[in-house]
């Protein structure tokens, strides 16, 4: 029994941890165009944009499955920074049936994660806790690993710079990842990274193989409120299976997350 | 005629360059023949079965698996867990497999003190007795796992693999086979499952046309060899066949046909029918040569005299084929036409390109000094018998009719006895492996083949998951129908694992909201289940239910009742399909019943309008095709009495009666007319046909009954039986044109000389 309850945390720790990555993603990159950068200093460039604060967004998650059938959610991200780590809160708003489910994540003093999952139609919260794995995010085309290492490509991976390329209308550098660990599902990935203000366009993954596993698009690039370039537009296809993620970013807020969205209270409300 | 006889005699040369070049085009196109035993392949591509079935595939994944069984004394062991485990692992990793489950990786949804989980029912790989214990008694809990995977026996287990879609899944088959066979020493695994036994019907088909090919052309080389004691009399002939078969496989592979159980019959069928025309054009060459002296002139008199006779039986061996285009079932429909080609084609070949080879051949050779080619053996002893057989038949005319009569209406009460079964195992041995897993499958698992209930609603609607669970207790009601698998199913187990595993909360929730966010739930925690059972869009849902029949009258049964009973509970909460492998066999068997009548009625009337043309009467042509009604109701009278199940292959012996059968009545005929056009009484010409022409007709029957009992010989059970039907009926063809035939000339010109009209020559047929 230990042992499933252990397994159980930690799939939802993926899904949550995945949430934050996922924020992460949202809000990589901007920097000044230096010109002669070495691959290092252009992924850092990228890191040194990682979100790291308070805010939320809401986004559309739209998952698309290999015969072309759709699934829509509407969801709301909160992070509050905390002496501890971080709160934060995972909402759906829609569809209606579904509207009200909640996870919400909490660092204690201990350094533990504390996790709540809420089911409207149960009428009570259940806690849980966790760390992460290879698994999909939330049933879509994300795996925790590839949206966790979007922030960390400088420590992950060893990174070459090809020939500079056009992509669409893009003047970009190109980069060649390798990961460091053993354990990545990937052998490489190769990155598009748009010379203006550092945000990556295409990324694709290479599995152990060498195939080509899945890419990942991003479009409709402009700034957010503060002034950040970022896609508001994400795809990531699945080359083995055919299936696709589309996370359109309605809106974002670098406003303060008032504290109550963190409490047992407001999962309930 | 004249015109080819002209060609044939000026143009030799260009004759044999341009069957040359033909032939070496049609190798090329040989070499593109694909073969293809999918028992979806019988049916036309917008057959609304298909379409439906197609339809559901593409919305929840492939509904065919390929199965392993697995066996051991006792399953639940350590080295049996493990080296289900490792073989588990290893077929993940064949490429083109998609999906492997086992009970070493399935997961289950549980219940734990802080919410749910999706996870493999297997945590750990058990090492000790202790372990496997535990490991057991977890399987056993869950029932969806324990009936779908573990017999109740405890001996065997399930493995499920599912292949990617458009793959070559004979090569993938292949690959999951070879990696099975190298855990023989740890497991008995035997594989099941329509992509396996397609596979194996594949290779098996191969192995056999390999194997037969050479035993056939044995039989006509033989046949050849006694009629004309010479190599020209071997070779032609052959090569005329050969030809023939090599250009009509070679149209199929241009036209993307590919080559099935049934189309591999094709070239058997043709070297036997197709070498008697070779035959034919030989003989009567050899005549005009040994008259004339000169090939030209002999190769000219040979295509204008033989040719028509020739061309004639064709055609109606080309019309009794045809008819099957128009079927529905694909399968046959190709067989006929492509017998109606190759026929055709084998026509054109031995009264073009036989006589060409011989003026290019013999140009210098001196006529006189050969000897004419001996006639066939027992020609004296047969002569003999055959003339006896004529007498008797005039003096005694009513014998035979009333012998015929009375087999005809034997034959009749055995109508009722005919069974139609098209299952797909008929195609395997009772012994082979594929029939005998499919079998454990069907005693232990509840079935290999599943039959799909699609419903097209609002499915979250408590009331509507509510439906589908009296329909699915409704259904297991039915013997035969078990282990039946919804979505409804999944809500409830969701509903049990969110209620720390009360087996009380596994019910359909009240609220469609709860029943969303139990959904929701079990997407987020990556479950793959869901989508087999329910659509993205949450629109359509699928219930699948293993079917295990024992016969083609029960299935039938089991499929009417299900949809009843789909009808009438879900009808009222949407749009019902229903589909599955065993609706297409069973409508398989609707289209054999309706489609080979019908077939078998056109071919008929197709050969009588011939006749009638030929001969010039509508009442001697009937007369000739009084042979071919009895044969045919004397084979369904048989299959009947003997047990025999009317099947896709079975179904075409009628057609190769009328093709085939009708030729000796033809030949009876037209020796009657010439001998009774030279003014014999209509005894004395009877008995001079059976002594002529009855010989060569039982010769031309023994070779091609001789051809098909090389069937006999086939690793498919349909296609023995096929090659003994067609060799019995040709026996009995030919028995009935030169008795009842001769009978019926007997009673209707009685003592007066005959007047026949002279429309056509088919006076030298033989």
């Amino acid at each position: 029994m230990q042992n499933l309850t252990r397994i159980v945390q930690r799939r939802v720790t993926a899904v949550v941890r995945g949430s934050l990555a996922l924020v992460l993603l949202l809000t990589l990159a901007f920097g000044a165009g230096a010109q002669e950068l070495t691959a290092d200093e252009i992924l850092d460039e990228l890191e040194g944009t990682a979100f790291v604060g308070s805010g939320s967004a809401t986004i559309e998650l739209i998952t698309i499955n290999a015969r072309g059938q759709e699934r829509s959610n509407r969801l709301a991200f909160y992070r509050q920074e905390t002496a501890y780590g971080a709160n934060q809160l995972l909402e759906y708003l829609s569809p209606a049936d579904v509207a009200g489910t909640k996870f919400l994540t909490v660092d204690d003093e201990s350094g533990e994660t504390l996790m709540w999952l809420y089911l409207p139609a149960l009428g009570r919260e259940r806690r849980i806790a966790g760390s992460a794995t290879q698994d999909n995010f939330m049933g879509t085309d994300f795996t925790f690993e590839e949206i966790g290492s979007l922030g960390n490509f400088a420590t992950d991976f060893d990174a070459e710079r090809l020939a500079d390329e056009k992509y669409q209308d893009w003047d970009t550098y190109v980069l060649r990842l390798t990961p460091q660990s053993a354990d990545s599902k990937y052998s490489a990935v190769k990155m598009w990274v748009w010379k203006e203000h550092f945000v990556p366009v295409r990324v694709e993954f290479y599995n152990r193989q060498g195939k080509l596993d899945k890419v990942l698009i991003n479009e409709d690039l402009r700034p957010d409120a503060s002034g950040r370039w970022q896609p508001y537009l994400i795809t990531m296809r699945n080359e083995n299976t055919g299936s696709r993620t589309v996370i359109r970013v309605l809106e974002t807020s670098a406003e303060p997350v008032p504290d109550d969205y963190f409490t047992l209270r407001y999962l309930r409300r | 005629m004249g015109f080819l006889s002209r060609l044939v005699s000026r143009y030799p040369g260009w004759i044999v360059a341009a069957v040359a070049l033909l032939t070496v085009v049609g190798a090329y196109g040989v070499l593109q023949l694909n073969i293809s035993t999918d028992v979806t392949s019988f049916f036309a591509e917008d057959d609304p079965r298909l379409v439906t079935f197609e339809w559901v595939s593409d919305t929840f994944g492939s509904s065919t698996y390929v199965l392993a069984v697995v066996s051991a004394g006792d399953i639940f062991r350590v080295p049996v867990i493990q080296a289900l485990d490792s073989l588990t692992q290893e077929l993940e990793r064949v490429p083109g497999v998609a999906n492997v489950r086992s009970i070493t990786n399935v997961e289950n949804v549980l219940g734990t003190p802080w919410g749910i989980e999706v996870a493999p029912i297997m945590d750990v790989l058990p090492d000790t007795d202790v372990a496997v214990e535990r490991f057991r008694e977890r399987v056993l809990s869950s029932d969806t796992v324990a009936n779908r995977f573990v017999s109740d026996d405890e001996q065997h287990t399930l493995i499920l693999i599912q292949l990617a879609r458009n793959v070559d899944s004979d090569a993938v088959v292949q690959a999951v086979r070879d990696v099975t066979s190298r855990y023989a020493a740890r497991l008995t695994v035997q594989l099941t499952g329509s992509q396996a036994l397609t596979q194996q019907l594949n290779s098996v088909l191969k192995d056999d046309i390999l194997r037969l090919t050479p035993l056939i052309l044995a039989v006509i080389v033989a046949v050849l060899y006694l009629s004309f004691r010479s190599a020209a009399g071997v070779v032609l002939p052959l090569a005329a066949v050969g030809i023939s078969v090599i250009w009509t496989l070679g149209l199929m592979g241009f036209l993307g046909v590919s080559l099935s159980q049934l189309g591999s019959a094709i070239p058997v069928v043709l070297v036997s029918v197709g070498s008697a025309y070779g035959i034919h054009v030989l003989r009567r060459f050899e005549e005009e040569w040994q008259k004339h002296g000169d090939t030209r002139i002999a190769a000219e008199q040979t295509v204008r005299s033989v040719g028509l006779a020739v061309v004639m039986s064709g055609l109606t061996t080309v019309v009794g084929f045809s008819a099957n285009a128009f079927t529905r079932i694909v399968r046959i429909r190709e067989f006929g036409v492509f017998m109606g080609v190759g026929v055709a084609a084998a026509l054109l070949v031995s009264i073009l390109f036989i006589p060409a080879v011989l003026v290019l051949v013999r140009r210098h050779n001196r006529a006189s000094s050969r000897r004419p080619a001996p006639m066939t053996i027992g020609d004296h002893a047969n002569s003999g018998l055959l003339e006896r057989v004529g007498a008797w038949v005039t003096q005694r005319p009513a014998v035979p009719l009333v012998a015929a009569a009375v087999l005809t209406v034997v034959s009749f009460t055995g109508f009722a006895r005919l069974q139609v079964d098209t299952d797909y195992l008929r195609f395997f041995d009772a012994r082979s492996e594929a029939r005998q897993a499919y079998q454990l499958v069907q005693d232990k698992f509840g079935g290999v083949d599943t039959v799909q209930i699609i419903l097209e609603g609002d499915i979250l609607e408590p009331d509507t998951l509510r439906a589908m669970e009296t329909l699915q207790a409704e259904l297991e009601a039915i013997p035969w129908l078990s282990g039946s698998m919804s979505v409804a199913d999944i809500v409830k187990e969701v509903g049990q694992a969110l209620n720390e595993d009360d087996p009380a909360y596994a019910v359909i929730p009240d609220s469609r909201a709860a029943v969303a966010q139990y959904l929701l739930l079990l997407s987020m925690s990556g479950d793959s289940t869901l989508e087999q059972f329910l659509t993205f869009d949450q629109g359509t849902a699928k219930i699948e239910v293993p079917v295990a029949t024992t016969s083609a009258q029960e299935r039938a049964d089991v499929l009417r009742r299900i949809d009843e009973l789909a009808e009438e509970i879900l009808g009222p909460y949407g749009q019902v399909h229903v589909t599955g492998l065993p609706y297409l066999v069973d409508g398989m068997a609707e289209l054999i019943t309706t489609g080979q009548i019908q077939s078998l009625v056109i071919s008929v009337a197709g050969v009588l309008v011939l006749l009638w043309i030929m001969v010039g009467s509508l009442r001697r042509g009937l007369s000739c095709l009084i042979p071919i009604l009895l044969t045919i109701a004397i084979n369904f009278g048989f299959m009947g009495w003997a047990g025999m199940d009317f099947d896709v292959i079975n179904a075409l012996v009628a057609s190769v009666v009328v093709g085939v059968g009708i030729d000796y009545s033809i030949h009876v005929y037209s020796r009657y007319r010439e001998e009774s056009a030279n003014g014999r009484q209509p005894k004395e010409a009877i008995v001079t046909t059976l002594a002529t022409t009855g010989r060569a007709v039982l010769l031309n029957a023994a070779a091609v009954a001789a051809g098909f009992l090389v069937l006999l010989l086939s690793m498919f059970p349909p296609l023995r039986i096929f090659g003994f039907l067609v060799a019995l009926t040709m026996g009995v063809a030919s028995t009935a044109a030169l008795t009842v035939l001769p009978a019926i000339f007997a009673v209707t010109d009685g003592g007066r000389p005959v007047r026949h009209s002279q429309r056509a020559d088919v006076s030298k047929t033989t």
